[in-house]
Parts: structure tokens; sequence; C-alpha cells
């Protein structure tokens, strides 16, 4: 009974379940879609549900679905390079001292000025995922179009979307799970988060 | 020698850069160091650099680390100066700010014992004691929010010079080894507030009892009390409010970079698939076909498969003993006009009723009552007068006579 008066209530549902379902994520880019379900984001995730479909809205305001499923089949392969891609970006660009979020995703990149060919290092990893030079570097971020995380232009730059914020939390992710295993390690006990007390008095 | 004061100042404010320099050299330097300063920082045409030397060790401006060595340190009061004029501060631990408090509380012990012994000597002694720990205390915490203060201007001017780590630790650093402990330590319910309480209360007896004539001294020391209770919250809540948005941001960037770091550096020691498993976003492209997804599917399958059905309601077919209670009722009901006129007439029915069928509770009477009252075969009359009380089974039943013939 609920369901039906919410379904026909639900504005642009055909346009935003399509959308969905091809993997894509809705963000602010999409305009209405955004908004539509940014308004009655509990009434689609309730009509989602039934079908198996867990509607996810981010922190940073985007939309995708997530299947139980995905998480028990096996990755795709080239998930491996744009993991290392990424990771070398986001230390290249922490060790230069700028803030990483907001340097990522404000700044347009070139293909030829990114630090992943121009240390050792950085080129020992990418050789580990198959990635040697430029041009497969330029088919990595061109695949990353299809994640949703990355636009490309023509004059081979890109730029990355807000849903590589998935990227820096699954990082932050990390790196408490280290710490904690770190502090486990260490005093036996476990982990404590140390908040700070939000008011002074 | 003697530093007359208007020889220091004269000296100094000819040579202020000079003085930042040697000011600014973290811990002590050399003669030769401080010599190449007075050649970079002074005018050797007005005043030669060995002139500008001795006038430092003159006027005490440079004093040796030790007895003869050739390692200076600058005076302290300048060193203090300087900071002040360059509005330049570092933190206050939070282990002087307790010494600082364990200070007090002795000053304050021994304001309580003059007291009582009417030694207005000590209790002066004390009590100055506590004027001047009050200044340095807050000077120190106004010195840890200047500290404050410049970090973050500092972060806020420079973000490329240093590494984002770099960055946190020194946040990071002043929030969680400074300003979190202090603000512990002022706060309304903590140590400082209830020792300036107690202090104030001894000052306060001193006054009263006379003991120490003062009362200048005693008035300003309560005036400080109040103000630092007042300032040292607000101080260390305005550094705190600084330095949190600058601490959360780089609390997350600083995991990121780590996270990043790590999971690079275990890419070869683990197999990739596995790798990707545990260190990257499982987002996959791959789109749902048809809903309801599979999972769902197989859900409601499994649902129907195991679950269990319901065994249709068993109609007993052999008789039992037992009469049901409602057909004994019914029973009843029929046989109560019957029963009655044999007693025709009766004066108060409700007697009757109550009377020849006392194991019947209240509802079966009043069914009772209504099945004669409207029986066609029978004339009822209502006597009125005052209401009488019928007892039943479980009740009681209020009415006035009711009388029954033939009809």
């Amino acid at each position: 009974m609920t369901t039906e008066t919410t379904t026909t209530a639900l504005p642009q549902l055909k346009e935003i379940f399509d959308k969905l379902r091809q993997g894509s994520y809705i963000t602010h880019e999409q305009g209405s879609l955004h908004s539509a379900l940014a308004e009655n984001y509990e009434a689609y995730k309730e009509y989602f549900e039934p079908l198996g479909l867990n509607l996810i809205r981010h922190p940073r305001d985007f939309f995708y679905l997530h299947k139980e499923e995905a998480e028990n089949t096996p990755p795709s392969s080239s998930l491996a390079g744009i993991a290392v891609f990424s990771f070398i970006l986001i230390e290249a660009t922490a060790n230069e001292g700028k803030p990483v979020e907001e340097y990522l995703l404000t700044e347009r990149f070139s293909i030829a000025g990114l630090p992943h060919l121009q240390s050792d290092r950085y080129k020992a990893h990418l050789r580990a995922v198959e990635i040697e030079d430029e041009a497969s570097l330029r088919k990595l971020v061109k695949r990353m179009v299809n994640y949703g995380w990355v636009e490309y232009f023509p004059d081979d730059t890109f730029r990355f979307l807000r849903p590589f914020h998935r990227v820096f939390d699954k990082c932050q992710e990390i790196s408490l799970a280290a710490e904690n295993e770190t502090r486990g390690v260490l005093d036996g006990a476990p982990p404590e988060k140390k908040a700070i007390d939000p008011e002074l008095n | 020698m003697q530093v007359t004061p208007k020889r220091f100042f004269d000296f100094c404010s000819g040579h202020v850069p000079l003085l930042h320099a040697i000011a600014v050299k973290p811990g002590d330097v050399s003669e030769a160091q401080v010599r190449q300063l007075i050649r970079t920082f002074s005018d050797s045409v007005s005043e030669q650099p060995e002139t500008t030397w001795q006038r430092l060790i003159e006027l005490q401006i440079l004093v040796p680390l030790e007895e003869g060595s050739s390692h200076y340190v600058m005076a302290q009061p300048l060193m203090q100066l300087i900071n002040y004029l360059y509005n330049d501060a570092v933190p206050t631990s939070p282990e002087i700010i307790q010494g600082y408090i364990a200070a007090l509380e002795s000053a304050r012990k021994r304001i309580v014992i003059g007291i009582e012994a009417g030694d207005a000597l000590s209790v002066a002694m004390a009590t100055n004691e506590v004027d001047h720990t009050l200044r340095r205390m807050q000077d120190d915490l106004d010195a840890t929010h200047r500290a404050v203060m410049a970090e973050v201007a500092r972060y806020k001017a420079d973000r490329t010079s240093v590494s984002v780590r770099e960055r946190y630790l020194r946040i990071v650093g002043l929030m969680d080894q400074y300003v979190h402990p202090l603000v512990e330590i002022v706060r309304v319910d903590g140590l400082l507030v209830s020792v300036l309480d107690e202090t104030d209360l001894a000052l306060r007896a001193a006054r009263e009892q006379g003991v120490y004539v003062e009362l200048g001294m005693i008035a300003r020391n309560e005036r400080q009390i109040r103000a630092l209770r007042r300032r040292s919250i607000h101080t260390l809540n305005e550094s705190r409010k600084e330095l949190q948005p600058l601490y959360d941001v780089l609390r997350r960037a600083s995991a990121i970079s780590h996270g990043a770091t790590l999971a690079l550096g275990r890419l070869r020691q683990m197999k990739q698939d596995d790798w990707v498993v545990n260190y990257m976003v499982q987002a996959d492209r791959a789109g749902i076909e048809c809903p309801p997804t599979d999972s769902v599917l197989r859900h409601v399958i499994n649902e129907v498969i195991s679950h269990p059905p319901t065994p249709p309601p068993v109609l007993s077919m052999e008789e039992n003993g037992d009469t049901p209670p409602d057909y004994v009722r019914l029973l009843w009901l029929n046989g109560l006009p019957e029963a009655l006129r044999e007693e025709l007439p009766v004066k108060d029915l409700t007697a009757w009723i109550t009377g020849s069928f006392p194991e019947k509770g209240t509802s079966d009477m009043l069914l009772g009552l209504s099945k004669l009252l409207f029986d066609p075969t029978m004339d009822v009359q209502f006597k009125g007068g005052k209401q009488k009380e019928y007892r039943t089974r479980d009740g009681v039943l209020e009415a006035t006579t009711i009388s029954i013939t033939r009809a």
C-alpha cells in the first residue's frame, strides 16, 4: 500500500533507475536527477531495497547502487592498474605538500605531466600491473572514465570527478586498519578512537 | 659593569635586525656565529663589528653559556621582550601549568597557616607569590595561544613547502601535546579552577580576619584570579577553535596519503587479486541486468523452499462430556420463565432471581432479568422507593423493587 503511493510520487524514477543500473554515479552534474534523489533519498532507497539494490548516498553527496554480489565476484582486471595509478598520484601529491583531496579534485592533469613515470619506485609499481609507458597510462585513465571517476578531455588532459572520493575513503580505511593493527600489537588492548571534545566546558 | 637602561635601549634600538637574528637562532651561538651575524646585519660604517661585539657582551645582551665558554645565549629577559615584540611565542606545556598550580596550592597553604598563626609576614610573602604565579600563568597561556595562532597562520600562508605528514604532525602536536591537555587543566571542573577557588577563599579570609593589612595586594590577587579563571578558558577555547578545522582536514589528508603508501608497499607482497580485494574500492561497472537481483530471487526461493507449511485445522469428531458454557447459559435462560411461573406472583423479582441462583454472576443475572421483564406472558411493575442491594456471585446489583405477576 505504502510502496504504491511512494512509487507514483517518486520523480524521474525511470531515468534515475536507468542511470544507476548501468553502474553509474549520480552527482551534481546530473542536475535534476541528483536533486530528485537528494530530496527523496529515503523514498528511493526504500523503493530499491526489495529489488536487492542498495542505494548509497555518499557523504560527498553523490549516489550509487551497491550490489551485494559485487563483493563475492572476482575484481575486474583493470582495477589493479587503476588502484596503483591512484595511490601513486595520492602519494606524490602528499609528498609535494599539497592538500590531497582539494588538489586532486580541482586540478586538471595532463598525461605527460603525471609523476608516475618520473621515479623508479613508481615505475616499478606500475610494471607490476603491466603499465610501462605513457600510452598505457592514457589507456588506464580512459578506463577510469568508465568507472565514473574521471573526465577525459580531447587535449589529453583529465580531471577527477566527485566519486573518486571513494578511493580516498579506502585509503583512510587502510590507514586506520593499519593503525589499529599496530596499536593492538603494541599494547594488546582494543584500539581507542581519540576524539576531541567538541565543547569546552 | 652596571647596565644603564638608556644605554641598553639605545643600543637595542640601533641593532634590531641583529638582535632578532640572534634571538631566532635555536640553542646557543658561538662567538664566530655572532661575529658573522654582526657583519650581515650591522652597519659597519657607523660602528666597527668589534665594537658591536663588545657592546653585546658589556650590556649583557649575550651571556656565556657557562663561565669561560665561547658559546653564548641571549639574556632571557631580552629574549622574552623580543618574542613579545615580534609576537613570537612558544607554547606552554601542561607540566609547566601544573607546576604553577602546585605553587599556588603551596602558597595558599602558607596563607591559611599564616592566618591561623596570626603571622602577617608569611601571609604577605605567600600573597606576593600568588601574585607572581598568576601573572606568569596568564602570560604562558597567552603565549600558547599566540604560538597556536602563529602556526595556523604559517599553515595558511604556506601550504606547499612541507609535506602533509609534517604539517599534520605540527598541528596535531600542538593540539595533542598542548591545547588539549591544557583544556583539561583549566576547564570549569578542572584542577586550576578548584585551586583558584581555594586560593580566593584563603585571600578573603586573610582580608576579613585582618591578619594582613595590605588590602590592595589581596584585592589585586582576587581580581587576577577572576580574570585568569575567565581568560584561561577563553584563550584555550579560542586556540582550539583555530586548530580544530586544520586538525580534522590534516588528519584525513595524512590518513589518505598513509593509506596509499601502505597499499603500494604491499603490492608485491600479495597475489594481485587479493591485493585488489583488500586495498581497492570494489567498484565494478557491471550493471544490473534485470532486477530483482539474483540475491533477492535466491532469497525468495529459499524462503518458499524452507517455509514451514501450516497444518490445516483439525476438527474434533469425537464428543466429550463437557457441555459448552454458552449452551448451558442458553438453557438456563430459556428455562427461567417456567421456573418463575410456578412461584407467581413474586413481589421482588430481583430478590427471587438472586436468591434462586446464587451461583450465577452479575452478567448472567442481568440477562435473566431482561429475559423475564420482556416476557409477554408476565406483567411487571416497578415499585420505586428506596434502592436495595442484591448480592450476586461476583458483585452487587442495586435496584428498586420489581414485582411480577401473570399477564
